[in-house]
């Protein structure tokens, strides 16, 4: 290996890890105060919010899984500070999100009660993002080694060009940044089901193997009790037309863009990985839930890969889409960031591509915006776990 | 020194290409009659005369009424015939491309100090792109860069005549690759730029100007450096002599002078991108970039592929529709059934129950024999449905 070390241009922050951004983030705690939020965000310019579309409590389901992920959020190393909105400063929710949070993370709580009503909150969260931009615009990005990088894979929509261009590339990458002491999460459980003996056989000890096991069969086990089958229809006929032949070649494909670097671990929906190497997270099929929980584990950039094209993005990590051939670069140029198509055309290697997508990871890290960003595309929804519980 | 003397063209709205010189920045040109539509004939008329061509247009600049020219007409400042190009004429260059190179042998340190500089072709002029024209990149290659260049205009006798801003885009990827490979990475559709003035050699010192170099994304500037001329190793006049020792120079040749500037390993060129280049007083050299194809310029695609993912595949993969009877020289394998984009041909032989592999792993087994050429999918082959055991056995056996 080069003994230069491979840089990107980052945010320090004081807990170690690395931004990629540097937005200020006003986050709802309840859907009554999702309307204000967006409200403060177009009144100052500079932050970033979402909308809460769940009641979160602890009466409700998915109670442990949305805590956990609105703390990653609030804890992220793309975050200089986060504005919480609530109704109440003694909503349950509340309490649960900033409880012990590391002493670096930077958060205010603005409710309707104690501001005295909606105009006074809107008043107070402005107030305080304001001079948040105001001293986040001041930090200057530095050299920051891409082992600080955690890369998050996704693929939506995917075609029969998927397994063939965009996904290999993107695990090509993927094992470039793991070699340079980086992480990358792979996902997407119920995509993993055929493919769970090839990643159960890359991992590091016979533990991971088993927590392999274990999640893509409580994943198929959840499923099949909510009635859905997902071996039953799959492959599905657009994708024996395409030339997929059975379910596991459907999943290779998809897994894939994990690259061929060993499994070190095994984490659950929104869990911070604590080893460096490729980290199998366990989130559902769906574009926005699996990306926000990747975003909540602290991915710092997320790699999308799609077939048919997706708006969707994450309002504080930046979301690189690339297409899997070229024509879909061409209908759809506002919404593709990186074209993994030439691999199809037969002008480049999947080492190629992979290498110059490696180059657009770093340079995404540094700071080039991605399409999702440039339109602004916040989308918002957390994963309430594979039954109730 | 006066102020330097530009000379630029432009095309009007009637389609009439038009001459005009101007002093400072340019925003207003005094346009020359409307009988002159080549720099070349008003030299070569001035010559005649005994007379240069600054002193013919100086009093014509002062006393002539200016008009104002929209940028987007202006186009190449004259019919350059061919274009050449310098390399490793600046430190920084030499210690970038020495960096990356896999080749090793210090080949870039060696030309560098060498009494004979790097030199090579970039191109007729009539493949070379004009101020706000497109510069191409190729469709095989990943990692194209801007290279900002003080760009000399030899007149029609081999002597320096003026000086512009050039652009040698350039294919990194395959020059880190292999040195063989340089004349690919410099010469492909539009990987030259030149204009969008001409400073009369006379009135501007080269070595006193300041090269700046943006690259423009989304309205967002990726990357700007910036070099002085005077940090340039070599003299001009030296570099057109190398080049002149056993080529007859065109008459209007453009040689670009080499780079100061060098983008980090992060910094590619990308379909859509903006170049600015800026050369005081020469102005800003502004193009975008464009993945070179056969829907804007006449080129090839290349053939249908046929890729085998992992080594251990015992199937491989058509990018491309296959009629039987097509040899995959590549297997040593003759087409039997037609095969779909997309799908799967078998490379070996495959009994009942034997694995079939793709990514280097098992996706089913035989339903019935396979030979090598055929068709590989529903018909063929079933699953063995995830889950097992029997995946770990074999994938452990592989």
């Amino acid at each position: 290996m080069a003994a230069e070390e491979v840089t990107f241009m980052g945010y320090w922050r004081p807990d170690g890890r690395a931004g990629t951004r540097n937005h200020v983030l006003v986050l709802p705690l309840s859907p009554a105060v999702s309307t204000t939020a967006t409200r403060v965000e177009a009144q100052v310019p500079g932050t970033v919010s979402v909308e809460l579309h769940q009641d979160v409590g602890p009466d409700l389901p998915g109670w442990k899984l949305a805590v956990r992920t609105l703390r990653g959020w609030v804890d992220h190393p793309n975050v200089y500070g986060t504005v919480l909105l609530a109704l109440s400063a003694n909503d349950p929710v509340v309490e649960a999100v900033v409880r012990d949070l590391p002493p670096s993370v930077r958060w205010e709580v603005v409710s309707f009660d104690a501001a005295h009503g909606r105009r006074g909150a809107e008043l107070r969260a402005a107030e305080v993002a304001r001079a948040w931009v105001q001293a986040a615009q001041k930090m200057e990005r530095e050299p920051i080694a891409v082992r600080h990088l955690l890369l998050a894979t996704e693929c939506g929509g995917s075609d029969a060009c998927s397994g063939l261009s965009a996904n290999p590339s993107l695990g090509y990458a993927s094992d470039l940044l793991i070699q340079h002491g980086g992480t990358s999460i792979l996902a997407e459980t119920t995509e993993l089901i055929g493919a769970e003996g090839i990643l159960a056989d890359r991992a590091t000890t016979p533990e991971v193997a088993a927590a392999i096991w274990q999640t893509v069969a409580h994943a198929e086990h959840a499923a099949m009790r909510m009635g859905v089958d997902f071996r039953g229809g799959q492959p599905a006929p657009g994708n024996i037309a395409g030339g997929i032949t059975t379910i596991e070649e459907k999943s290779l494909g998809c897994v894939h863009k994990g690259g061929t670097s060993a499994v070190v671990e095994v984490v659950d929906y929104a869990e911070r990985p604590r080893r460096q190497g490729l980290v199998v997270m366990d989130t559902p099929g769906h574009d926005v839930m699996q990306f926000v929980g990747m975003a909540a584990a602290g991915a710092q950039v997320i790699v999308f890969t799609t077939g048919r094209g997706t708006p969707t993005g994450a309002a504080i990590v930046p979301v690189i889409k690339v297409s899997t051939r070229t024509e879909l670069k061409r209908q759809l140029p506002e919404l593709i960031d990186f074209d993994a198509g030439p691999v199809i055309d037969g002008y480049l290697t999947v080492e190629q591509v992979g290498e110059a997508l490696w180059r657009k990871i770093r340079s995404v890290a540094s700071g080039e915006l991605t399409a999702a960003e440039r339109w602004r595309h916040r989308e918002f929804g957390i994963f309430p776990g594979w039954e109730d519980e | 020194m006066d102020d330097a003397i530009l000379l630029m063209r432009w095309r009007d709205d009637a389609g009439t290409v038009r001459l005009g010189a101007f002093t400072g920045t340019g925003e207003r040109v005094v346009p020359l009659g409307a009988e002159w539509t080549r720099w070349e004939a008003v030299q070569r008329q001035c010559r005649e005369r005994g007379e240069s061509l600054a002193a013919w247009l100086r009093p014509r600049l002062a006393s002539e009424p200016a008009v104002a020219v929209d940028p987007a007409q202006w186009i190449l400042p004259l019919e350059v015939t061919e274009v050449w190009a310098a390399g490793v004429t600046y430190e920084q260059s030499r210690d970038a491309r020495e960096a990356e190179t896999v080749s090793g042998h210090d080949i870039y340190a060696r030309v560098y100090d060498a009494p004979r500089p790097e030199l090579f072709w970039k191109g007729a002029g009539s493949h070379v792109a004009g101020p706000f024209e497109v510069i191409g990149l190729r469709p095989d290659a990943t990692w194209h860069v801007p290279e900002a260049e003080l760009t000399v205009i030899l007149d029609d006798q081999g002597d320096i005549w003026g000086y512009t801003i050039g652009n040698d885009v350039t294919a990194r990827d395959l020059e880190a690759e292999n040195p063989l490979y340089l004349p690919q990475a410099k010469l492909f559709y539009h990987s030259a730029a030149v204009g969008p003035a001409v400073a009369l050699a006379e009135t501007v010192d080269p070595y006193a100007l300041t090269i700046t170099c943006e690259i423009w994304r989304h309205q967002q500037c990726r990357w700007r450096a910036q070099v002085e001329t005077r940090r340039l190793r070599r003299r001009i006049e030296e570099l057109v002599a190398w080049l002149g020792r056993a080529w007859p120079l065109a008459p209007w040749t453009a040689v670009m002078t080499g780079t100061g500037l060098v983008p980090p390993d992060d910094v590619a060129l990308e379909d859509g991108d903006e170049v600015r280049i800026g050369i005081p007083p020469m102005g800003v050299l502004v193009n975008r970039a464009r993945r070179i194809d056969p829907s804007w310029v006449a080129v090839r695609k290349p053939p249908p592929r046929v890729v085998r993912i992992d080594p251990r595949d015992t199937v491989a993969v058509a990018l491309g529709a296959l009629e039987p009877g097509h040899w995959l020289s590549e297997f040593g394998v003759t087409v039997r059934d037609p095969i779909p984009f997309g799908h799967k041909v078998a490379l070996t032989t495959m009994a009942p129950g034997d694995p079939v592999i793709k990514y280097g792993a098992q996706i089913g087994v035989a339903s019935r024999a396979i030979e090598p050429g055929q068709h590989v999918h529903t018909h063929n082959v079933e699953s063995v449905r995830g889950r097992g055991d029997l995946v770990t056995e074999r994938s452990g056996e592989a």
